[in-house]
Parts: C-alpha cells; sequence; structure tokens
C-alpha cells in the first residue's frame, strides 16, 4: 500500500487538503440504498481513481429510538422489543436484556433455564453467521457458481434453525421467549432429538460451504484486505469475532461465563491474520465450534424448572430500584451490552434510562480506518467482513 | 477490581470511594482516570452511556463510562461522572478512538458536550434537528401510543 | 488468467456433481406443516358455560407493548350460569396492524380468554380488514384451530416450583 494514505489509516479526520494538490479528487455516495451495506447505510467515500482516499459513514437512516420508547413501556412489555433492533439474532438480544434486569434485581436463573438459554444461544449464533456468510459471499461473488449459490445453501439450514425455534416459542423469528428469570417456554418432546439431528445435517453442510468457496478468487479477494490491528480493535471497542480475528484472545462465554457457559468447555478460535480472510476463519471455526457445544449441552441437558419469579401475570410485575450497572454477553458479533438506570416512572416499573451497547455500532467505526488506500471493489468485502446489522447499528 | 489497580487509583484519586460499583468521578478526573486505566491495561472501550436527571435544583446529567480488560475474567471498570445544567467534559478521543462515534450519538440524543471531540456533529438524527431526545423534558405531551 | 481458468474448471465440476445429488428444493409449506406452538392470529374464547370468557380485566390491555387492544367494560352482572357476579366485555377490539404477536396478552389473561389461532388473517382491501372487532374474534375461534398455549398452560409452565419429570 502506498505510504501516502498511511495518515488516513491512522486518523480518519486528518484534513485532505494535505493530500497531494493536484490529485483530482471525486467524491462517491455509497448507499443509502446500495445492495451490499446490510441495510440503510451511507459511505461517502473520497476517491483518486479508484483509491479511497477517506471513508466516511453516516448512519441513522434505520433509527427507530428503542431507548426513548423503552422509557415509557414495563419491564414486562419489553423483551418483544429488544428482538427488534437486531434483526439477525434476536434470541441474544432478549437475553442480554433479561440477563440486564436480572442482574439488578439478584433473581437466580434455575438450572434448566440456564441450558435452555445457551442452547438457543449457540443456535441463534450459528444462524447469525450463516446469514453472514451468504451474504459475505453474495457481495463479493468469489463463491464457485456465484454469490447466490452460497446463499441458497445457508438459507436451507437457516430454515431448518427457525423450524427448530419455531417448535419451542411457536414464532419464527421475534420469539418473545425469554422473561424476567428464566423462560417462557419449555422445549418440546422431541426436540432434543431433532437439534442432533440438525446438527448432523449441519456438520456436512461446512464441507459442503468449503467446497464451494475454497478457490483462488475467494483468497485473492480477502487475503490482505481491512487489516485492523489489535490495538485499534480494542481502542474503538470492537468485540467478538472481529476483535479474535484481529488476534486478541478474549471471549465472554469463557473468560466471564454467563448462562451455563461455566459447566462447558468453550474452544475460542482466534485467527493472528486481522484481515477479511482472518475473520472469515474466525466465524467459520465458531459454528463448528457452536455445533461441538451445542452436543455437550444437550447431553447434559437438565430437568427442571424454567422460570426463576413468578410467572408474569400484570404488565408492573417487576420493578428496578433506583440504582445503575452494566451488564453484557456475548453475542453473534460481540459483546450486547445494557447500561439500566432503574426507579423510572411508575414506582421503578419503567427504567429510568436503559442503553443498548451495540457491536455493530463500534464495528462500523473501523470503517474509515481500514479503508483508505484499498479500491472501491475492497468497500464491500471490508463492510461485510466486519458483519454489521444497520438495525442495531442505528437502533 | 484487583488490589494493583486499586492501589494505583487510590494513590491517584485519593477522592474516589472505591467500595462502588459504579465509581463516582469528579469531572476534572474524567480524562486521567480513563488515561490511568488503559495504562493498567483496561484496553477494551466499552460504552459510554449519559442520561438526564431534571430536579427540584434544575438538570442533571450523568455520563457513565466502561472499559475492560481483554483477559481472562474480563474485569471492567465502571465510573459515572454528574454534571451541571450546562454538561460539557472531556473527550476520550484522544485514548480510544471508539469514543468518536460513541460520544457522537450522546451528543446527539442527550445533549452532553464532548470538549475536543474532533466532529461534534449529530450522529444519528439529521443535523436541523432540535432538540435532544433522550432528555426527560422532551416532547412531554407527545401521544405516546399506538405506534403505527 | 490462470485463476480464472480453474475456478472455470471447478465450478463446472461442482455444476455437475450436485446435477447428481438428491434435490433440495424446498416448497413454501402449508398451514398444516407448521410446528405446534405456531402462533398467527388472535380469539376470544366461551367458558365451560357457554358464556363469554372475558371478564374485562384489562390486564391484556395493559400488558401490549404495542397498545393495540382495546376494551370496554360492561356493567358487573350475575353469570346466568353460576349465579356469581362478574365482570363483562361490552367491546372488545385488536388492531392487528400494529400487532408484534408477541403473546403477552395470551400470558397474562387469567381466564383464557385471549388465545391465539394457528391461521393467519386473509390479506384484506381496506385498513377496517385488519382490525379484529369481537365478532371476528369469536368466529376464529369457532372456525379456526387454536394454538396450543393459553395463560393458565403458559403460567403452569412457568411456575418456578413445578414438578420435575421423571
Amino acid at each position: 500500500m502506498d505510504p501516502i494514505f498511511q495518515p488516513f489509516r491512522d486518523d480518519p479526520h486528518y484534513p485532505l487538503d494535505r493530500y497531494e494538490a493536484a490529485a483530482d479528487l471525486m467524491l462517491l455516495n455509497m448507499g443509502p440504498q446500495h445492495p451490499s451495506t446490510h441495510g440503510v447505510f451511507r459511505l461517502k467515500l473520497v476517491l483518486d481513481g479508484e483509491i479511497i482516499v477517506k471513508a466516511v459513514p453516516y448512519m441513522g437512516y434505520l433509527h427507530r429510538g428503542v431507548e426513548k420508547m423503552v422509557e415509557g413501556l414495563t419491564f414486562a412489555q419489553m423483551t418483544p422489543i429488544f428482538n427488534k433492533h437486531d434483526y439477525v439474532s434476536p434470541m441474544t438480544n432478549e437475553q442480554a436484556y433479561a440477563v440486564a434486569v436480572e442482574t439488578a434485581l439478584g433473581i437466580e436463573v434455575p438450572r434448566r433455564a440456564r441450558y435452555i438459554r445457551t442452547i438457543l444461544a449457540e443456535i441463534q449464533r450459528i444462524a447469525s453467521h450463516l446469514l453472514w456468510l451468504s451474504t459475505f459471499t453474495l457481495d463479493m461473488g468469489g463463491v464457485i457458481g456465484g454469490g447466490a449459490a452460497m446463499m441458497m445453501y445457508n438459507f436451507r439450514e437457516r430454515e431448518d434453525i427457525f423450524d427448530l425455534f419455531e417448535a419451542v416459542t411457536g414464532s419464527r423469528f421475534h420469539y418473545n421467549t425469554h422473561c424476567i428469570g428464566g423462560q417462557r417456554h419449555d422445549l418440546p418432546e422431541g426436540w432434543v432429538q431433532r437439534v442432533r439431528a440438525f446438527l448432523d445435517r449441519q456438520e456436512r453442510a461446512f464441507d459442503e460451504y468449503l467446497r464451494l468457496i475454497r478457490n483462488d478468487i475467494f483468497d485473492l479477494r480477502t487475503k490482505g484486505v481491512g487489516v485492523m490491528s489489535a490495538d485499534l480493535a480494542l481502542g474503538l471497542g470492537i468485540t467478538g469475532p472481529n476483535l479474535r480475528a484481529s488476534g486478541v484472545d478474549f471471549d465472554m462465554r469463557r473468560d466471564a461465563p454467563f448462562h451455563a457457559y461455566d459447566e462447558v468447555e468453550v474452544r475460542v478460535a482466534v485467527a493472528q491474520g486481522c484481515d477479511a480472510y482472518a475473520r472469515y476463519e474466525v466465524r467459520m471455526a465458531e459454528m463448528r465450534e457452536s455445533v461441538r457445544i451445542l452436543r455437550l449441552l444437550l447431553d447434559q441437558l437438565p430437568e427442571g424448572p424454567i422460570c426463576g419469579s413468578k410467572p408474569v401475570k400484570m404488565a408492573n410485575a417487576v420493578r428496578v430500584p433506583d440504582g445503575r450497572g452494566y451488564t453484557a454477553i456475548e453475542g453473534p458479533r460481540g459483546e450486547i451490552g445494557t447500561w439500566l438506570i432503574g426507579g423510572g416512572e411508575d414506582k421503578g416499573a419503567k427504567p429510568f434510562r436503559l442503553k443498548i451497547r451495540p457491536p455493530s455500532l463500534h464495528a462500523m467505526a473501523a470503517m474509515s480506518y481500514l479503508l483508505p488506500g484499498h479500491t472501491v471493489s475492497d468497500v464491500v468485502v471490508v463492510l461485510g467482513s466486519l458483519d454489521p446489522i444497520m438495525g442495531e447499528v442505528d437502533r | 477490581m484487583d488490589a494493583t489497580l486499586r492501589e494505583a487509583l487510590a494513590a491517584r484519586f485519593p477522592a474516589v470511594d472505591l467500595d462502588q460499583d459504579v465509581l463516582l468521578v469528579p469531572a476534572a478526573d474524567h480524562y486521567p482516570l480513563a488515561a490511568l486505566l488503559k495504562e493498567q491495561g483496561y484496553t477494551l472501550y466499552v460504552t459510554v452511556a449519559a442520561s438526564h436527571h431534571p430536579g427540584p435544583e434544575g438538570d442533571a446529567f450523568e455520563v457513565a463510562t466502561v472499559l475492560r480488560r481483554p483477559v481472562r475474567g474480563a474485569p471492567s471498570v465502571a465510573w459515572r461522572v454528574v454534571l451541571g445544567a450546562d454538561p460539557h467534559l472531556q473527550s476520550l478521543y484522544p485514548l480510544f478512538p471508539g469514543a468518536d462515534l460513541q460520544e457522537r450519538e450522546q451528543l446527539d440524543l442527550v445533549g452532553v458536550r464532548f470538549d475536543g471531540h474532533p466532529n461534534p456533529v449529530r450522529l444519528m438524527l439529521s443535523e436541523d434537528w432540535v432538540g435532544h431526545p433522550l432528555r426527560k423534558d422532551y416532547a412531554p405531551n407527545m401521544p405516546h401510543a399506538p405506534w403505527r | 488468467m490462470k485463476h480464472y481458468l480453474r475456478g472455470l474448471h471447478l465450478a463446472l465440476y461442482e455444476t455437475l456433481r450436485q446435477g447428481f445429488k438428491p434435490r433440495i428444493t424446498q416448497g413454501m409449506r402449508s398451514v398444516e406443516q407448521h410446528e405446534e406452538r405456531y402462533r398467527a392470529s388472535f380469539a376470544l374464547t366461551h367458558n365451560e358455560h357457554g358464556e363469554q370468557a372475558c371478564i374485562a380485566c384489562m390486564q391484556c390491555s395493559n400488558v401490549c407493548p404495542s397498545h393495540v387492544i382495546e376494551v370496554t367494560a360492561g356493567p358487573k352482572e350475575a353469570s346466568p350460569a353460576t349465579g356469581k357476579k362478574r365482570g363483562w366485555a361490552a367491546d372488545y377490539t385488536l388492531n392487528l396492524q400494529a400487532c408484534i404477536l408477541c403473546e403477552m396478552c395470551v400470558q397474562v389473561c387469567p381466564t383464557d380468554a385471549i388465545v391465539m389461532v394457528k391461521v393467519q388473517e386473509k390479506p384484506g382491501f381496506s385498513r377496517e380488514d385488519l382490525v379484529l372487532t369481537m365478532d371476528k374474534l369469536y368466529a376464529n375461534a369457532k372456525a379456526r384451530p387454536l394454538a396450543w398455549a393459553n395463560g393458565s398452560i403458559l403460567r403452569e409452565m412457568q411456575d418456578p416450583k413445578r414438578e420435575v419429570k421423571p
């Protein structure tokens, strides 16, 4: 890479007029309705020929005011709202919220409910990574038979996952299956056997994906593209697979176990490449690891109650007293956190302030650091490899 | 909070009560505390959350920041700064580049200004938007339901 | 050039190989193939005496996150079947336009009056078609298969002191 782009990679606010005076710069707006931006997201690119000099992200096109909306809702009403801002992994978002309120109130979740949560979270992780894989390869076209072929294969397994979730919750996508203190729905008869059969199919499918992906075009387009150092990733607050692809061996599932992760061994996938290829490697390894964890969890699944507090019978049954705290769990895209201040309206039945910490917003901040020096065609590769969900970025 | 960090914090910030879950820090110590924590290995920038607390003595604002150490046990430090009616605070952008978008979001939605921020404009809402939606006095008579 | 020729060969090989594999295409599923717990629309039920089960306690209206349920309470009168005094709903409207099918109204209903059904509402030509009035809700309960859950089943499932299955 030309060293002239280095100052722009180090500091996205580096003034443009210090770039070569003779250069004929062009302004290109990518988005907000570009098909490969995974939603509505605008990227302002300053181009010298085909090389990006500066990239400025603009967001907020999907801002729905979730944080303001929940200030008017009671804690029992909020779970269905929480599975909507990240519309690719609703299950883990519900869990992040449930864990936050349970921590604030000191409610202990029964062991079976913690196992069910872990199982659902791991299946959701596979579904989320499958959607990432299909869109990543679709954007890039680096797959045998074109990008859409991969998407069809991924969605075959993703449909199976939705069938499994529908069997538990009755809904294919917006589940509302968590409540404060546990689960609202127990696992139905025969569900564990269905998951086992699905895991066997999924394991065979991974080899099929690799046959489609392993080719020179894929390697050429991903290796060395979007290199993010570990220091930059930590400073930006990037978590999850993106952080682990930069060589930082950190996973909340192993390092700060929530749910039932302390009862199974979690092997954390780390790659040293720091580029788009490393992020692909980490996510593929994580899916295989999820299959392994799921088999362990299904073997150990205990019997017992599924809810630690009384079933919800009234809207304002849960009251959180005045106080503040930060809780986080590891979702498919990284650390989903909630900063909760209790003691809001209706004697604490509504939150005073609830801030969602979206892993995708932190990942979007990396765009302006990674892009200078790359060509326009690399934008979709870098964006796709970071796996942002715009609903979660804007909330 | 481990013993080394506790000693370092007690030596540098004697006025801060270290037994709280969320430390209450004066505004002047906000940036030095973040710098000290970064030296101590708390390099993962987790989040910043501002909130508006209207009271009988006038408006108050709180800005909470969370930093984490990416090691086994995932120790984190959260602290909050209480600000007055004209809220402004030192930006953490020189230490953590992730503060760029996060602080812009809080500026946008709550209206806390961050001194030294390189690009203090709205993030989520359009630039001609009036008011800060997450303030408690924002549109109090807004018809709230139903949403459709 | 070398990469592209190799890619072309791989693509042709993979296409040929897939041609001899069993078909994996999946068609659109019909209603009968949905899972046991599938939930789609709403219905109001009658109790075992044939009276309306809703006692107009307003819990569903209070808990609804999108505030789509409107209940008008009628005067409290004695039930003809049991003789006990109870509440009656004079009107009950559920607006499906903003409903997010979260099942919270079913969860809180003390008399299992509001339940969900397995068949979705048909697309209509006006907005009023998506407003489920009391008549439509009672007709749904007769004409469509009910979903598995009602308030007592859900609350029994979530009971913290539930007996452990052997």
